[in-house]
């Protein structure tokens, strides 16, 4: 009898847990299901008339903003960034790691210092920073008389291309490579770059797989930045063109949600191909953040 | 002989340390020139900044702390802060309660499990400003899916993107809906660093399953829920995106949070000194919050 009771109890648990989990399921993809059943239907407001289903939205959508050009923006500008933060975090970490030099303790405090300062504090000083950046977009040597780096990719790459986070967490992945791979490399006659190039990179592969993607999923995500650096249209990324897009006039709402869909739909695929990367990362970049 | 050969030796190290510092100095420098622009440099000169008259088109006039004092003063800046204390106060607890249920649930053998953590992560995958516009037409008064909704169950439309009083609730509902997935993968994490034993011989000593939970997982989550507690008052603090898309601060300025106030002062009547200041006190909140964290419950985990 008591077997049989406890069985029945389990099995009721477990209907309980399941039914809250999809409930929290439904709830989640709601924006999805909304973007999918609107920008299939040729009415822009009612998605309930089920005849109506059609794909010309995502022809359209191309057609009524410069989807293309937005979409091309967002490329250029996360690949550019990811490349920085390579170039730039990597070696730095490297530094921080493993060599020993004059006023490495207080530059790396400075460095993990700078990751208590909220990203808002720095957007007027670096929109100022980038606007009156010397010799560039029309300045002079003291930065006056152009608009610097404004309106450019530029402004979009480069201060997100050092990441402090990024920078601390391939420290402590360099920290986990024996020494004595190192030492024996330099007993072959490899100097810096070289161990730096053919041992310590490819030995953190998995790591520097998570900061290329944390790295894209910041710069598509951006928003406030742009916002505030962007001004003509045609170098607009997609977040920011879709948001015009709607503040224009007339809302078409199906035009505007098969928008949405492509802008959603790159990401979406690479992280179901990559969860596990992203996992990961998460982890790394919250605990030991 | 022993003590000019220490002495050599001394020399010896002190050049390799020269030699590294030029060496290091390669690997460092393109990294450190944007640091000490974008970040440090930015810093100091946003201090710069606050202290300062600061308009786009004119010399900068010295002001001292007055920008300060004008801001702390000047009731919309206030009702910014009380907007973004209650987005806060709704969100966060939200946030934790849903994301720590979903980690202990998902921490079991469950059936699907990893399917659902993904589910749930997803929504960060999304673009916060794209998901924005969905969620606004999702909600939208006259024709979003949720008044259809309700209309099947028979409850009456909502208005709450339109509503003064209720137009916070769909920002709650969206920083949510963005978040937990994040914080749910940060509790799993927690949860899989607290050693099996511990519950199994709590167990096999007879205690049930809630007072497990209450007496050994709950006081050893301990570190990790106050470092989530803090990190997503941080991240709500500074939310834009959602109000800037679907409410645009409105509507009587009920959604109006310190950032988004913050962009407005800066960018649409360029005042950037006043801009500074705000951010600076956003900083001195979130500052307060993460010493009092580390001071409270800054001990290392030991088992």
């Amino acid at each position: 009898m008591g077997s049989i009771n406890m069985r029945w109890r389990t099995v009721i648990k477990n209907s309980l847990i399941y039914f809250f989990l999809i409930g929290g399921a439904v709830v989640t993809l709601i924006p999805l299901y909304t973007v999918i059943t609107v920008s299939l239907h040729s009415d822009p407001y009612f998605f309930s008339v089920q005849e109506n289903i059609t794909l010309l939205n995502y022809l359209k959508i191309w057609q009524e903003v410069p989807l293309a050009r937005f979409y091309f923006n967002s490329v250029v500008v996360a690949a550019a960034t990811i490349f920085g933060v390579s170039i730039l975090c990597a070696p730095c970490a490297y530094a921080f790691a493993r060599i020993e030099f004059i006023g490495r303790e207080i530059l790396f405090w400075m460095v993990i210092a700078t990751l208590m300062i909220p990203p808002t504090l720095l957007v007027i000083p670096n929109f100022l920073i980038v606007k009156h950046i010397p010799l560039l977009g029309g300045n002079d040597i003291f930065g006056q008389g152009g608009v610097g780096w404004l309106n450019s990719y530029w402004a979009l790459i480069v201060p997100l291309s050092f990441n402090p986070l990024i920078v601390f967490l391939l420290r402590q992945f360099y920290f986990t490579i024996p020494r004595e791979l190192e030492d024996a490399a330099r007993m072959d006659g490899c100097n810096r770059f070289v161990i730096f190039l053919r041992i310590m990179l490819p030995l953190t592969k998995p790591a520097m797989v998570v900061v290329v993607l944390y790295t894209f999923m910041l710069s598509w995500d951006a928003y406030l930045w742009p916002l505030i650096v962007l001004i003509e249209e045609r170098m607009f990324t997609i977040p920011i063109g879709l948001a015009m897009f709607r503040d224009a006039a007339e809302v078409q709402w199906n035009v505007l949600m098969a928008g949405c869909g492509v802008a959603a739909f790159p990401l979406l695929v690479i992280f179901v191909f990559t969860q596990r990367y992203f996992v990961r990362g998460v982890t790394l970049t919250g605990l030991k953040g | 002989m022993i003590k000019v050969a220490k002495s050599g030796q001394k020399r010896h190290k002190l050049k390799k340390i020269y030699r590294d510092t030029i060496v290091a100095l390669a690997f460092i420098l393109p990294g450190m020139i944007v640091f000490f622009t974008f970040r440090l440099g930015a810093v100091i000169f946003s201090f710069y900044i606050s202290l300062h008259k600061y308009r786009l088109l004119e010399e900068p006039v010295f002001l001292g702390l007055q920008n300060f004092i004008n801001i702390t003063r000047n009731s919309i800046f206030l009702l910014t802060v009380k907007n973004t204390a209650y987005l806060v106060a709704g969100t966060v607890p939200a946030i934790i309660a849903i994301s720590l249920t979903l980690a202990i649930v998902l921490n079991t053998q469950l059936r699907g499990r990893n399917f659902f953590r993904v589910l749930f992560f997803s929504p960060l995958m999304i673009p916060l400003a794209v998901a924005a516009i969905s969620w606004a037409r999702a909600l939208d008064s006259a024709w979003g899916e949720w008044n259809w909704l309700f209309g099947l169950l028979g409850i009456p439309s909502q208005h709450w993107l339109s509503d003064p009083k209720q137009a916070m609730i769909p920002l709650i509902i969206v920083n949510t809906w963005r978040n937990i997935g994040f914080f749910m993968m940060l509790f799993l994490a927690g949860l899989q660093d607290i050693p099996r034993q511990f519950i199994e011989s709590a167990e096999i000593d007879g205690a049930s399953k809630w007072a497990c939970f209450w007496h050994i997982t709950l006081p050893l989550l301990k570190p990790v829920l106050f470092f989530i507690t803090v990190m997503s008052i941080i991240n709500i603090s500074q939310v834009f995106v959602t109000p800037q898309i679907m409410t645009e601060g409105g509507p009587a300025r009920a959604t109006l949070t310190v950032v988004l106030h913050l962009y407005r002062t800066g960018f649409r009547y360029y005042r950037m000194g006043e801009a500074a200041a705000m951010s600076w006190l956003l900083f001195g909140v979130i500052f307060t919050l993460t010493i009092l964290n580390r001071k409270l419950f800054g001990e290392e985990r030991r088992y």
